[in-house]
């Protein structure tokens, strides 16, 4: 640790760990900035439509690829739909891919990764085959193959995705429920007759939630990626849904000269994923600032 | 040694025969062939004589074992879309393409990572070093397609240094080899970082301090040495993942590698060369998994060999 670092911290009043950790995050900046890139993308994802001069559908051919200007700020598109509101709605499904994918890796990595680290014996030897395996397959190709056949809604796209993801959430809680499964806690709460679904949920569980929601915010910009991936390549969402990832492959065509067809989705797709990811490193490092520099 | 090798390869085999069933039967029990939703999709009798000619009219379990023996035989079968290719063929048309930016990318981001990383570790906390982590994390977290339309806009269009897109001589693969080293320099310049900054706290160093070691000594005998040991362990994942080729800078700059393929073998539904393909992938995977444990273990005799996650 660094002499400036230590003396902040000698500097810090006593406090309560919930206190400690939200006075760790705020003295990181890049963290409170990432918070608030997030804040403002939730805030726009469930406004878009308030938000957005006009729908996401609305062309007007005459006015097609029209550069940035008063009346369009982000220019128009190549069948003349304003570009500011197809991103905004654009990154309304960014984020309900993100959120999307966590609920359905969370709920299947969670349970897998929980009984596996808990009852341990033969679950557990199940388990870990069923790990080694998957991290074997790459997911992203098999969520492309999965895409051949689910259609090109932003369903299928979170389904396909979530259905090939959960590796890493398995692989965490099953390390997080191994490494309580044994502390003091847990034994003292065995002995005074606690049921082992009791032990599970209501002790060892909330110990487990700070690592997890650190994994979260780093696997939210992973799956919002992969989406904008996926339809990049035309294997995602299909129009007239807007996905930044699709209107940045768009752009290519136009790309010599119409330049910001191809520079608002790729930045903003940039925005989102740099705000969740400092958001993460942020949370990482106050929940255990030992665990990294 | 050999035991724990032959150990290692054997749980390969058995996770890719899982991979392999798993796979067959998805592509077997999801709806659609290519001749029933082609570009011209077959009817009736010219249908069925197709299907018949590549046998998906046995029993699944009889095209499976059918399968694994043509594999075991390292036949990965024909294309459905180019008839007269193997699916190898098809494979081997991507390849070069693809193992040449992959080498290049390597090549570059890897010696430049490990620069950088000891770099920002030696000067600790400066402007420079704050710079390279938020740069480092940039690089891993943007997705490489948007920086690589940045740089066709910059570079390729306002500066007008480099084609666009395109394949065939050396600057044409200028800007898909930076778009695609980023993310693999800043895991290795994050990581090298780390792993430094670690060696440097380390109680051996403190002791050559002590016996009064000139500081290069130190850093390069005891502080370099020791810290470049972790970063083998990201080979496992950076070396086949490069190898088989970034779909979408592919996709971007229009260059015939293996990923183009895949993303047109899943369009054609071309079932031999999608399992081909992901059967490479993951025997790529695996072993270079396996030989990254082993190279960990002889470059850090610390680390006993022993299995499970």
């Amino acid at each position: 640790m660094s002499s400036a670092a230590l003396e902040a911290q000698l500097r810090a009043p006593r406090r309560s760990n919930k206190a400690t950790f939200f006075w760790r995050f705020r003295q990181n900046k890049l963290a409170v900035m990432g918070l608030g890139i997030v804040v403002v993308l939730i805030f726009v994802a469930v406004f878009a439509n308030f938000i957005a001069p006009t729908g996401y559908t609305e062309a007007v051919l005459s006015e097609s690829r029209q550069f940035p200007s008063w009346s369009h700020w982000f220019g128009t598109d190549q069948i003349g739909r304003d570009y500011l509101s197809r991103s905004l709605f654009g990154i309304r499904t960014s984020i309900m891919v993100g959120f999307g994918v966590q609920l359905i890796t969370l709920s299947i990595g969670f349970t897998l990764g929980a009984l596996g680290g808990y009852l341990g014996g033969w679950v557990d030897m199940i388990v870990v085959r069923i790990i080694e395996v998957a991290t074997g397959i790459p997911s992203l190709l098999v969520a492309m193959f999965l895409m051949a056949f689910l259609g090109h809604s932003t369903w299928s796209v979170i389904f396909a995705l979530g259905i090939t993801g959960w590796v890493v959430e398995t692989r965490l809680t099953r390390g997080q429920f191994i490494a309580f499964r044994d502390r003091e806690f847990v034994v003292a709460a065995r002995a005074i007759g606690a049921s082992e679904l009791r032990i599970a949920i209501m002790h060892i569980f909330p110990n487990v939630i700070p690592v997890i929601a650190v994994l979260v915010a780093f696997q939210i910009p992973a799956a919002i990626f992969n989406e904008a991936g996926l339809s990049f390549l035309g294997l995602g969402i299909d129009e007239p849904t807007p996905s930044l990832g699709k209107m940045v492959s768009t752009s290519l065509a136009y790309v010599r000269t119409y330049w910001h067809m191809g520079l608002f989705p790729s930045v903003l797709i940039a925005f989102i994923t740099l705000g969740f990811t400092f958001m993460g490193d942020g949370l990482r490092d106050a929940l255990d600032p030992t665990m990294n520099r | 040694m050999t035991g724990y090798i032959l150990g290692r390869l054997l749980g390969l085999f058995f996770s890719v025969l899982a991979i392999s069933l798993i796979l067959f039967l998805a592509v077997r029990w999801l709806p659609g062939t290519p001749w029933i939703e082609g570009e011209i999709p077959l009817t009736g009798s010219a249908r069925d004589n197709m299907i018949r000619k590549y046998g998906l009219d046995e029993p699944v379990w009889k095209q499976y074992a059918k399968y694994l023996w043509n594999l075991a035989h390292l036949d990965l079968g024909n294309s459905y879309i180019y008839k007269t290719d193997s699916v190898w063929k098809t494979i081997a048309r991507g390849w070069p393409a693809t193992a040449k930016i992959g080498t290049i990318t390597l090549l570059v981001s890897i010696p430049l990572g490990i620069i950088i990383g000891v770099a920002a570790s030696l000067k600790q906390n400066s402007i420079f070093d704050y710079a390279m982590t938020l740069t480092a994390t940039a690089g891993i977290t943007v997705p490489n397609f948007a920086v690589a339309v940045w740089l066709v806009l910059f570079v390729a269009i306002y500066l007008d240094l480099t084609p666009t897109q395109g394949w065939g001589t050396w600057q044409h693969m200028i800007l898909p080899v930076i778009a695609y080293s980023l993310a693999p320099l800043g895991l290795v310049a994050r990581f090298t970082r780390v792993s430094m900054l670690e060696a440097m706290r380390s109680d051996y160093v403190r002791t050559a301090r002590a016996k009064g070691l000139n500081e290069p000594t130190i850093v390069v005998r005891h502080i370099f040495k020791n810290a470049l040991i972790p970063i083998i362990t990201l080979f496992g994942p950076l070396l086949p993942n490069l190898m088989t080729g970034s779909i979408f800078i592919e996709q971007t700059f229009a260059i015939p590698g293996l990923g183009r393929h895949f993303v047109t073998s899943i369009f054609d539904r071309d079932y031999p060369v999608i399992l081909g393909m992901f059967m490479l992938v993951a025997v790529l995977f695996g072993l270079t998994y396996v030989i990254s444990d082993i190279l960990y273990t002889w470059a850090d005799p610390r680390v006993r060999l022993t299995r499970g996650p």
